[in-house]
């Protein structure tokens, strides 16, 4: 494994030397952009709110975004303000003749044609230090979302920011998670108690699912601390990585259980005895009804399956 | 504990060399700043700021009416009992031209799902406090003969005449009581985050969150058991501290993470109400806390190469006083070798992750990224190792048994590329584009103690992106993993041996294939229409008891609309079938039976929202629903078929807001739910139906409630012209960064 990893870094570097040597030399695509300059607009805000005066662009004064004492806010003094984001709006708010189509504003319009990684540029100048630094390399980035995609910046509310709207946002391209909310047994997303940011840090992670704990399973510990242990008697799978048994998005079964006990307990166990008897339809009420089909099944007697902590406790019944 | 690898500290140290290396090879070739624009005449008299210092903000009081009784329907929002709950809660704040401000916005208050936030701060400071409630109402239907005596102690009743079964339990039926299964969760929280200059910023997070309630949780003696109702009340406080760093080119984290949790209930003894041992007991979860320093460091080495390394070592301990083996009298042959565990688990996660564009290496190359992510997660368990006695269930003594403290090491190495075909196939013209992506992961896991010690797994996959207009966009990906288990052997010191036929599904060999694809249409402006499709497919191809194969296939369909400035329609539709097949041995020998199970899962929405559907009138509309379906067969040799497990959800809701001109408005809502379920587990199953079971009777859900809310909502200040101040940073509306 040790080899493969050394391998692996030794590979990328050869590629990177060569890369990074080459940047050195090459003129930074910014660069030649900034050397034809757009024009920004003449008046800046006052210029663009001349026709763009709806409600939903103004509530950005209601927004942080909107301060003029913060300095580092796009209407901060001296500073761009709505071209601050938009790019230079000078072509966009200038006159046209009839019939001549008016030029787009640069970034984040509804037909800004502008590259994903140039608009992020304009967030990023300011909100490098949010991304909590995985934006680069991440899922996100590398599928070409903007910040735009999911970011709002002009409602009081950005709806990916509030907890009982996120999941819609991150519901317009990740649909299995939406139909997987209306499982059975889901985590409470529907009802607005829990976002997808919750779990998952969509700016990009170094853990798969870009989870926001070093392991899944870490995830899951911070609100269902009281299965972290250590215990005395552990229950390997559980504390190794909790998706072995259960379905984060949601289940058909209760406690969002990868399977119905006690096949799911089958599938590791198979001890001599009543560990393995098939649970059939015999075991049901009206006929020889069974502690090993109803109710909780295995865990009728093998309650503690997250582990147990009793001196008694081996077979995680006590 | 065990030893493992002992090469890791090595691998880091290169890990470290070669990331200084790479990233010491670059040089600079960052954006260049924002051209330097003359803005004296940017007045910006047009802008309607709210930093006046006035305060703004807006209440709402109103009325829900809950038309029946059903735990389900008021899960995680409190509205679980038919009746009248109050609709209270509101927004306020202030912002004043020299950066100062506070809001503070209070939810649901009244109700099991109340939220309340209040921040403030100044230029450089942020604070804010948050508190949050949340209630899980799982069972209603449920009974219980047990009295909560004093905490953690159940008791029968007196006269209670104990039986071999619960069909001979004759005090039974006369003692049962209706009790709730629910927690309620409750959370204090509060943050800070200061500027402190230079790019450093600090931020500090505590959060404070307490549950309390009744669980359900089954208990034996021998092959008897007990449904319990389960005390809770627990406490979990979190913390985190750290400071931030952010430059041109480096940005940096370096942090403290605790969680310190705390049971107020360590153990849970009940009467046996069977004929057997006096009592019970079982442990509940032991007081823990898990410590964590962190560091990340993310250097931007030019415009398209990234370098990131991420460091986090914590510690997690326990050491609760153990309980007795047993609290009846019985001939124990040795004393508790501890007092208590003294548990110690040692975690390390390091990862680097380069990422690099190869634009520089040939003009044919421009949009190819590539990226390496290195990453090795290590769980050593350190809990010493004693032998215990083993009282089975309160009855009986049997060989002692010593525990087995799990360790657990993953390496991972995932290297990956993407590239803009554009760049080799010049005839594509610039509206188009055609991306290709692929990659490898190799993963190794190490566990101690466990039926397999070494397993690597290989992944590999590729990915199509194809936008042959702007109205279309095709993504395909595909891709397939092997997973190959040195050596699967048993383990001694498990007493009762698994079938050796066995393996277990985690570390068994496995040959699995994947795919996934989605069409997104966009065939107006503001239209969209979204298909997918994924598949997988796993067997487990050295198995012949245990999971054998399993099957995943999905769809969906998706459309958004905004039809006019006013109008937006939507629908969305899903389908989902997971299929499973594994085998046991009852004869512990060769296989002797199967099982096939197939569940799947249908559900769908649709609806509109109308925004001016009459002068200052708004409404939205939407209908859903959610069927499951879960067919198990068993092949025993002869064929049986468990009966279905079905689930059946449908509902929908219309809401109207009317607003004239003026502060006040109106929103009336009227929400429909229908709930069905057929569980084979539960339906039918009361505390006396299974001999060996003296259940507590939950039932299978099935409710039909409608909901209807009324209320009024007050705006002041700016607010009442229109929309609502930015929100607090509560810890129930402001989602995580």
């Amino acid at each position: 494994m040790i080899r493969h990893m050394k391998l692996a870094v030794v590979s990328l570097l050869v590629l990177l030397g060569p890369a990074l040597a080459a940047a050195q030399e090459s003129p930074a695509p910014a660069n030649s952009a900034a050397a034809a300059a757009p024009q920004y607009s003449r008046k800046g805000a006052d210029t663009c709110i001349a026709c763009h005066d709806d409600a939903s662009i103004l509530s950005i004064f209601k927004t942080r975004h909107g301060s003029r004492t913060n300095e580092h806010a796009p209407f901060g003094h001296g500073n761009l303000q709505c071209e601050a984001c938009h790019g230079p709006g000078g072509a966009h708010a200038a006159r046209v003749r009839s019939g001549q189509e008016r030029p787009t504003i640069p970034f984040f319009g509804s037909k800004s044609a502008a590259p994903a990684a140039v608009q992020n540029s304009a967030c990023l100048n300011c909100h490098r230090g949010d991304m909590k630094h995985g934006w680069a390399g991440s899922t996100h980035k590398r599928q070409g979302l903007t910040c735009a995609s999911c970011h709002d910046s002009h409602p009081a509310r950005d709806p990916v920011r509030v907890k009982a709207t996120q999941a819609e946002v991150c519901y317009g391209c990740h649909r299995q998670q939406q139909a997987d909310a209306r499982l059975p047994f889901a985590h409470p997303l529907a009802q607005g108690q829990m976002s997808c940011s919750d779990c998952h840090n969509a700016h990009g992670t170094n853990t798969d699912a870009n989870l926001l704990g070093a392991t899944l399973n870490d995830t899951c510990f911070s609100c269902h601390a009281e299965k972290r242990g250590p215990f005395l008697w552990e229950h390997a799978p559980a504390a190794e990585d909790c998706s072995l048994c259960h379905r984060a998005h949601g289940s058909t079964q209760p406690a969002m259980l990868t399977q119905r006990a006690p096949l799911l307990c089958q599938q590791c166990h198979s001890q001599a005895g009543h560990p393995s008897l098939p649970a059939t339809s015999n075991s049901l009420p009206g006929r020889s009804p069974s502690t090993y089909l109803l109710g909780s099944s295995c865990m009728n007697c093998h309650s503690q399956v997250h582990g147990s902590n009793h001196p008694s406790g081996s077979k995680l019944a006590r | 504990m065990q030893q493992l690898v002992t090469t890791r500290p090595r691998m880091q140290v290169s890990l470290l060399t070669l990331a200084a290396l790479a990233a010491l090879t670059g040089r600079t070739a960052l954006a260049a700043d924002p051209p330097s624009v003359d803005t004296s005449e940017w007045a910006c008299n047009e802008c309607p700021f709210a930093d006046d210092g006035k305060t703004n903000g807006s209440v709402e009081v109103g009325a829900i009416n809950v038309s029946d009784d059903a735990a389900r329907f008021g899960r995680y929002t409190g509205l679980d009992e038919k009746g009248v709950y109050p609709v209270l809660g509101g927004t306020a704040g202030q912002s004043r031209a020299d950066g100062r401000y506070w809001r503070a916005e209070a939810q649901d208050i009244g109700i099991d799902s109340a939220a309340l936030s209040l921040q403030g701060g100044k230029p450089g400071l942020d604070v804010a406090i948050g508190y949050r409630q949340q209630r899980n109402h799982l069972f209603d239907t449920t009974r219980s003969p047990f009295a909560v005596s004093s905490p953690g102690v159940l008791t029968l009743p007196s006269g209670w005449v104990r039986a071999i079964n619960t069909t001979q339990m004759s005090s039974l039926s006369g003692a049962l009581k209706p009790v709730d299964i629910e927690t309620e969760r409750r959370a204090l929280s509060a943050r800070l985050r200061a500027v402190l200059g230079d790019g450093w910023t600090s931020y500090a997070d505590y959060k404070h969150e307490s549950r309390d309630g009744t669980w359900r949780q089954a208990a034996g003696f021998g092959f008897s058991a007990i449904e319990l109702l389960k005390p809770i009340d627990d406490i979990n406080q979190t913390l985190a501290l750290g400071f931030r760093y952010t430059g041109p080119r480096l940005t940096a984290q370096f942090g403290y993470d605790g969680s310190f949790y705390s049971n107020r209930r360590i153990a849970l003894s009940w009467d046996n109400p069977y004929v057997g041992p006096a009592r019970g007991q079982f442990a509940q979860a032991p007081d823990n806390s898990a410590n964590q320093v962190s560091g990340t460091l993310n250097y931007r080495v030019a415009d398209n190469t990234a370098l990131s390394l991420v460091a986090a070592f914590g510690e997690l301990r326990q050491d609760d006083a153990f309980l007795p083996y047993t609290i009846n009298s019985l001939p124990l042959t040795s004393a508790l070798p501890r007092r208590s565990l003294d548990g110690k688990v040692s975690t390390t996660h390091v990862a680097l992750t380069i990422t690099t564009g190869l634009d520089a290496l040939a003009s044919w190359l421009r949009g190819a990224h590539m990226k390496l992510d290195v990453r090795f997660d290590d769980r050593d368990n350190n809990t010493p190792v004693a032998a215990y006695a083993y009282v089975v269930t309160d009855q009986f003594t049997s060989a002692p048994a010593s525990n087995d403290p799990y360790s657990f090491k993953n390496q991972r190495v995932l290297a990956s590329g993407d590239y803009d075909l554009r760049q080799l196939l010049r005839f594509i013209p610039d509206s188009q584009r055609l991306h290709i992506s692929g990659g490898w992961r190799h993963d190794e896991t190490t566990r101690t103690l466990q039926e397999a010690r070494d397993v690597t797994e290989d992944t590999g996959w590729g990915r199509v992106r194809w936008q042959p207009a702007h109205w279309l966009d095709v993504n395909v990906k595909w891709g397939g993993a092997n997973r190959n288990v040195d050596q699967y052997q048993a383990v001694p010191q498990i007493v009762a041996p698994q079938n050796p036929l066995l393996r277990k599904y985690n570390m068994a060999d496995r040959e699995r294939e994947f795919a996934e694809g989605t069409v997104t249409l966009l065939p107006v402006a503001k239209w969209s229409v979204t298909a997918t499709g994924r598949y997988a497919n796993a067997s487990y191809i050295n198995s012949k008891l245990g999971l054998l194969a399993s099957r995943e296939e999905g769809a969906t369909l998706g459309s958004n609309w905004a039809a006019t400035d006013t109008l937006t329609l939507f629908f969305d539709y899903g389908w989902q079938r997971m299929d499973a097949h594994q085998a046991g041995s009852a004869a512990y020998s060769i296989r002797d039976w199967s099982a096939n199970s197939i569940d799947r899962f249908r559900s769908g929405s649709a609806g509109l929202r109308f925004i001016g559907l009459a002068k200052g009138v708004d409404l939205d509309v939407h209908g859903f629903f959610a069927n499951s379906d879960g067919d198990t067969t068993l092949t025993t040799p002869s064929v049986d078929r468990l009966p279905t497990l079905r689930t059946r959800s449908n509902g929908g809701e219309v809401a109207l807001s009317w607003r004239r001109s003026g502060p006040w408005s109106l929103r009336a809502a009227l929400r429909y739910e229908h709930f069905d379920a057929d569980d084979y587990a539960l339906d039918g199953v009361l505390p006396a139906t299974v001999p060996t079971l003296l259940s507590l009777g939950a039932q299978a859900y099935d409710f039909d409630v409608v909901s209807a809310i009324l209320s009024v909502r007050y705006r002041f200040g700016a607010d009442a012209a229109g929309g609502d101040a930015e929100p607090a940073k509560s810890d129930k509306d402001d989602a995580r960064e």
